[in-house]
């Protein structure tokens, strides 16, 4: 009944597109699409928006994740774009509070996933999402006495010692959700214990992915074959092995409560003079054709439950069960606080 | 009317007076010398007259146009400075051919100009060479044709043999008269040295305090110099102030007492003085400081009075002279003539 | 005409003024004076806070102990360039600049493939020794960080100082010797005397790079240690903490504004005093001699070029295939990506954009240091600061600055080379200033005297005297418009990358081709840069002395 409905939905929505394009209401407009400069999409997919509604996309990327939104926020009387792709749950908060989106109710919103839909008032609407989870180098495991971790717990075990890098939250987003996997896992009043435990067990920080992955892993030259990354980067490992490989060379613990999902948002930037366009800019991206090119492009998953996933996501990536998912208010009022008492443990 | 004409040109740094009001004239083909110690004005005024500095007040005038807002580059007047400010960056006849490019000549002029001027300074077989290979001399070579080849109606010198040893400067001394005169150019030359000034020019002009004290042909400025200041730089040191002879009492003051009329200091030039007795010549004692043989002269320095006296004195000429020694503190007679002493104003 | 030459001054002051103070006075304004009530409170704050003041004690220290050990390793070096003569000397000078161009976390890759626990020598170390345990690790100490400050700062050491070197009168040193001075006594008493402006330069020079780290302490460094810059990134970015941003920026710009008024001081000594001819290099004879070459000649090899042919190596393939797979695959598009640049599109970017900030910084800059050398030494500190800005406090200032037309510059592809020029500037100054002081003035009114107008005398003499310091100066912009990321990444559109935002492009992801795509990247980077530098030299009109360039 439920998709009957959604279907309707969705079929009048794209009437109403068409007609409005049909009909000259919305004049056709260059929208700005402000964004991190990881945002990738294939040849062909914004250009399928432009035969639809007639606007072009001119894409802004902007820095980093965090460096889009504090420029976001800096120019919010004066805003850079006109819809802004990439605010993560971890600072949405900070999105939201300084009122840089306008609420949207969009009709494509049916279909997606309801656990990521993390704004009641849809001012931020969930756009494709990614767990951050412990990757392991399955050939080192496969030629040592170890078992891989199957949870959080392995690391701290003494047997695993020296083993793991991780990202320092201060400054790397997935070193971040990782940290709050672990508040998530084992409380405001143990995570510190068991960072204590990791510490005592030789953990590796480094202050960014890239120096985690390609420095200290063992698939990259590196002495440690446990680390913090996605529980998309199996696949990429298949899709960019060099040489080509018949099967998977790393694998993502999924086990519940040891992963963090991360979950990008997109919105229409406050103060945007294309608003009704902008619309048709984010039910486009909520849509099928542009969910389904996510994956291979960014390496995460869409949010929209009917995309399909390509082939190389289904064989190699695991959705974890029950991944962490604080919600954002918890997020925003500790995530200073959990950030320096982690920093006073683990580096002090 | 004169050439080059410069009336009442001022001009002060500050509250620093460099030029006070100086006016002087030359004639076509005339080389005058600015001649004075550093900081009197000279090579401002010079600079003046090649408009790099601009004047406070005055006129001057080049073949009656009047020069005071014409740039630089478009007065035609050549310039020699004393570091010659050769262009670094360019051989021998590039430096030379410089004015007559800026001027558009056409290719085959430059290139028979260049020769020529090469030609005039004796260059011709290094016009290829850059400039940090050519000695002093010759560098000073290179920044005179390259100043002259545009034929400019007035040329500008400063201290231009400044940087040379001194026997090179005597040797190019002769040169550069020569030069100067066979083209004929109108010549303003700066030195602090007065027989290089003497050597080279027509007439003298010593300036003192941004004035000119005196102008005159090297002769009459050296036989009659105007006051105190001209005689001592020209290192003409027998002067005595009229307060110091007008009351004493030695044999030197009695003489100036009788023989002059005003009450002006007095110059006693060096050659005034002989040994021997002759008609006209009217002895005073004096006491040997010190006697030396100098080559074309012999050096006495001696004592009348409160005043220290110096003479110099012909070995060739004075009979028994050559191979006499004096001792310090002999007393001797010297016969001077009046007629040569000069009544200095000021 | 000359009226219009009259207003060349107002060049460089508008674009200080719209590029750099009205950005950052309208950053400063909105961090301390939200309200529009100026609340200092975040200053005071910094002094008070231990954490902060151990920061302010860590980069001041290590940003001490980085000069002086790269003065000391280039020192010797800058003899050995300044006295003797040998095969591709100015080649290696030149390239010893390389170091300079390559993002830092290239950098870090290349050291863990030579020194990491992994690494090349630990490999030979263990093999040789039969070790169970790498015996190197610097794997996030302090040593790290000294270590990269003294692989990107030596060619700057090296580059002033002998430069310097070679016009010290060698009569001075040969009247001590007549003196009875020994070797050694001349060195202490008369050689180092005469270069101390020159080392004070460099050490300033150095001491500015090394306070104002960023990439390398955070890179390389780990998350134990943080300099100001990375602070302020910090707070800036992660915390949005934009008082406590601010307030730590002002102190950087201030305390090294105090410091550049020093350091000019010094250079303006520097500039008035060597003379304008280059001693005669000798060739290298004697054993000694040999032993003073090639030692520093291997010090340099070991420090800045085994690195670097790290990074070459691995950029290769080793998996058997063709060695050259990932240059291969940087030219095919197999996703489909519409982001998808070919190589030589990126190269391309880069290399516009560094004709561009060339051309801007090299007007700009020239100008600069015409009104420094005409008796406004007072300036030279203000060209100097961007130098010591940080570069998000600037960029976030350009974001809510340059937002009105006619100045809606924000995502202007413009701003690239603009932001690169106002890096560039102070170097181009340091370069074209001892120059351009040692023109006489004689020699400009002589061409007046010739008839030359202003603008033939500068034709004519200036910029021919000039030309070669032009080119090195030329050099420097080229290098840090090829290697900037920080303010690129801001701007550049993803169909528009340059060379180092596609090296970051690929490391931002998984997987070995795209890390032996990044590597390759980085080996082209490189590679353009050697041509571009080679091309430069190529360039110099005439061989006159007068190049004593060199900051």
């Amino acid at each position: 009944m439920k998709k009957i409905l959604t279907t309707i939905t969705l079929g009048l929505g794209a009437l109403i597109a068409l007609t409005a394009c049909g009909s000259g209401e919305i004049e056709p407009v260059t929208l700005k699409l402000v964004s991190h400069d990881s945002f990738f999409v294939s040849e062909g997919t914004l250009e399928a928006f432009t035969e639809q509604t007639g606007h072009t996309v001119e894409l802004v990327p902007l820095g980093d994740a965090g460096e889009m939104l504090n420029q976001n926020i800096l120019s919010k009387n004066n805003p850079l774009g006109d819809v802004v792709f990439g605010i993560d749950n971890t600072f949405l908060s900070r999105a939201l509070e300084n009122d840089i989106l306008v609420a949207y109710d969009s009709p494509a919103l049916a279909d997606i996933d309801d656990s990521l839909k993390l704004d009641p008032e849809n001012r931020a609407l969930p756009v494709d999402f990614g767990d951050v989870c412990l990757n392991y180098d399955l050939e080192w495991f496969a030629a040592s006495d170890l078992d891989a971790p199957s949870g959080l717990a392995d690391l701290a075990d003494p047997d695993y010692a020296g083993l793991t890098v991780v990202e320092n939250p201060s400054t790397s987003s997935p070193g971040l959700a990782f940290l709050m996997a672990t508040v998530d896992a084992y409380g405001e009043e143990g995570y510190l214990d068991y960072w204590a435990q990791l510490v005592d067990n030789d953990v590796r920080v480094e202050n960014g992915w890239s120096e985690a992955y390609y420095e200290a892993f063992t698939r990259y030259g590196g002495d440690r074959p446990i680390v913090v990354s996605y529980a998309s980067s199996p696949p990429a490992e298949v899709l960019f092995a060099d040489p080509p490989v018949d099967g998977a060379v790393t694998a993502s613990v999924t086990a519940p409560s040891s992963c963090f999902r991360q979950i990008e948002f997109v919105g229409i930037l406050a103060g945007t003079e294309h608003e009704a366009a902008a619309q048709q800019l984010i039910d486009f991206m909520l849509g099928k054709t542009f969910q389904e090119d996510i994956p291979l492009n960014m390496f995460v998953f869409p949010s929209n439950t009917t995309a399909e996933l390509p082939e190389s996501f289904v064989a190699y990536a695991t959705v974890p069960d029950s991944p962490a998912t604080l919600n954002p208010e918890t997020i925003a009022a500790n995530r200073e606080t959990w950030i320096s008492d982690w920093t006073d443990v683990v580096l002090r | 009317m004169s050439y080059l004409a410069i009336s009442n040109i001022q001009k002060s740094f500050g509250s620093t007076i460099a030029v006070d009001g100086v006016s002087l004239s030359l004639e076509r083909g005339e080389i005058v010398c600015l001649l004075g110690p550093s900081g009197c004005g000279k090579t401002t005024l010079l600079r003046l007259v090649a408009g790099l500095e601009s004047a406070d007040g005055g006129q001057i005038l080049l073949d009656g146009q009047d020069l005071v807002d014409v740039p630089t580059y478009q007065r035609g007047i050549g310039m020699m400075f004393q570091s010659y400010a050769l262009f670094p960056h360019m051989t021998v006849a590039q430096n030379v051919s410089y004015g007559l490019r800026m001027a558009k000549e056409p290719a085959p002029l430059i290139t028979e100009r260049v020769a020529e001027m090469l030609e005039l300074v004796d260059m011709v077989g290094l016009k290829d060479r850059k400039i940090d290979q050519l000695s002093g001399g010759q560098q000073q070579r290179v920044a005179l044709a390259r100043s002259l080849a545009t034929r400019p109606g007035v040329l500008l010198l400063d201290e231009p043999l400044g940087s040379l040893d001194r026997l090179l400067r005597e040797r190019l001394l002769d040169e550069l008269r020569a030069i100067l005169k066979k083209v004929g150019v109108t010549a303003l030359y700066v030195t602090h040295d007065q027989s290089e000034a003497f050597g080279i020019a027509d007439r003298v002009a010593v300036m003192n305090l941004g004035k000119i004290e005196q102008i005159n042909s090297p002769q009459e400025i050296y036989i009659r110099p105007i006051n105190r200041f001209v005689a001592n730089f020209l290192g003409l040191s027998n002067v005595i102030a009229s307060g110091l002879w007008l009351e004493a009492s030695d044999g030197l003051s009695q003489l100036l007492q009788a023989e002059l009329k005003s009450g002006f200091a007095v110059l006693i030039p060096p050659y005034a003085g002989a040994i021997n007795k002759q008609d006209g010549l009217r002895p005073i004692d004096v006491t040997v400081l010190s006697y030396s043989f100098r080559g074309r002269f012999a050096l006495l320095v001696c004592q009348v009075g409160e005043h220290i006296l110096e003479f110099s004195l012909d070995p060739y000429a004075e009979n028994g002279l050559m191979g006499r020694t004096f001792e310090a503190g002999q007393v001797i007679p010297i016969y001077l003539n009046p007629s040569h002493f000069v009544e200095l104003q000021g | 005409m000359r009226k219009y030459a009259r207003l060349l001054p107002l060049i460089p002051l508008i674009f200080f003024g719209l590029f750099y103070f009205y950005p950052l006075a309208s950053i400063l304004q909105l961090s301390f004076a939200p309200e529009g009530r100026f609340e200092l409170d975040a200053v005071t704050e910094i002094f008070r806070d231990r954490y902060y003041l151990s920061t302010l004690w860590f980069t001041l220290w290590q940003a001490i102990v980085s000069t002086v050990l790269t003065l000391l390793l280039a020192l010797p070096a800058a003899y050995v360039f300044a006295t003797y003569d040998f095969r591709y000397k100015q080649t290696l000078r030149t390239i010893s600049t390389l170091p300079f161009v390559l993002p830092t976390v290239v950098v870090a890759n290349a050291f863990s493939a030579l020194i990491g626990p992994r690494g090349l020598l630990n490999g030979i170390l263990q093999t040789v020794f039969r070790l169970e345990e790498p015996p190197i690790d610097l794997h996030q100490t302090i040593w790290m960080i000294l270590l990269a400050h003294v692989f990107y700062n030596y060619s700057v050491a090296l580059r002033i100082v002998s430069a310097y070197w070679e016009r010290i009168n060698q009569d001075l040193s040969q009247a001590a010797e007549t003196l009875g001075a020994s070797r050694q006594q001349r060195f202490w008493t008369i050689t180092l005397p005469l270069l101390r402006p020159a080392i004070m330069a460099a050490a300033v020079l150095v001491f500015i790079f090394t306070f104002t780290s960023f990439g390398v302490v955070l890179l390389l460094g780990g998350p134990r240690f943080a300099t100001l810059e990375v602070e302020i990134y910090r707070q800036a970015v992660n915390i949005f903490d934009l008082p406590v941003a601010a307030a730590l920026s002002l102190f950087q710009i201030v305390f090294t504004f105090a410091l550049m008024a020093v350091y000019t001081r010094t250079q303006s000594r520097i500039a008035t005093q060597p003379s304008s001819r280059t001693a005669a290099a000798r060739p290298v004879t004697t054993p000694l001699d040999r032993w003073l070459v090639g030692g520093n000649l291997t010090v340099m090899f070991v420090l800045l070029a085994t690195p670097l042919l790290a990074l070459v190596l691995r950029s290769l393939s080793w998996t058997g295939g063709n060695p050259f797979t990932y240059y291969g695959r940087l030219f095919v598009n197999e996703r489909g990506s519409a982001f998808f640049v070919p190589p030589i599109q990126a190269v391309g970017n880069s290399l516009m954009f560094a004709g561009m900030a060339i051309v801007f910084s090299l007007v700009i800059g020239l100008i600069c240091a015409y009104l420094v050398a005409d008796r406004n030494r007072w300036l030279d500190p203000i060209f100097m600061l961007p130098l010591a800005t940080s570069a998000v406090t600037l960029g976030f200032g350009y974001i809510i600055a340059l937002d009105e037309p006619p100045l809606n510059l924000r995502q202007s592809l413009i701003l690239i080379p603009l932001a690169h020029s106002l890096v560039a500037i102070p170097f181009v100054i340091r370069t074209v200033l001892p120059a351009l002081r040692a023109i006489d003035p004689a020699v400009r009114e002589a061409a007046g005297t010739l008839g030359a107008d202003p603008q033939r005398v500068w034709l004519t003499i200036d910029w021919p005297l000039l030309s070669r310091v032009l080119l090195v100066a030329a050099v420097f912009a080229f290098t840090i418009s090829m290697g900037e990321f920080g303010a690129t990444v801001f701007i550049a559109r993803p169909d528009n990358p340059t060379m180092p935002t596609a090296i970051f492009r690929f490391l931002g992801r998984p997987g070995a081709v795209n890390f032996g795509q990044a590597l390759a990247m980085s080996t082209l980077l490189m590679l353009v840069c050697s041509v571009g530098f080679v091309l430069i030299e190529r360039l110099r009109i005439g061989d006159n002395n007068l190049d004593q360039g060199e900051f």
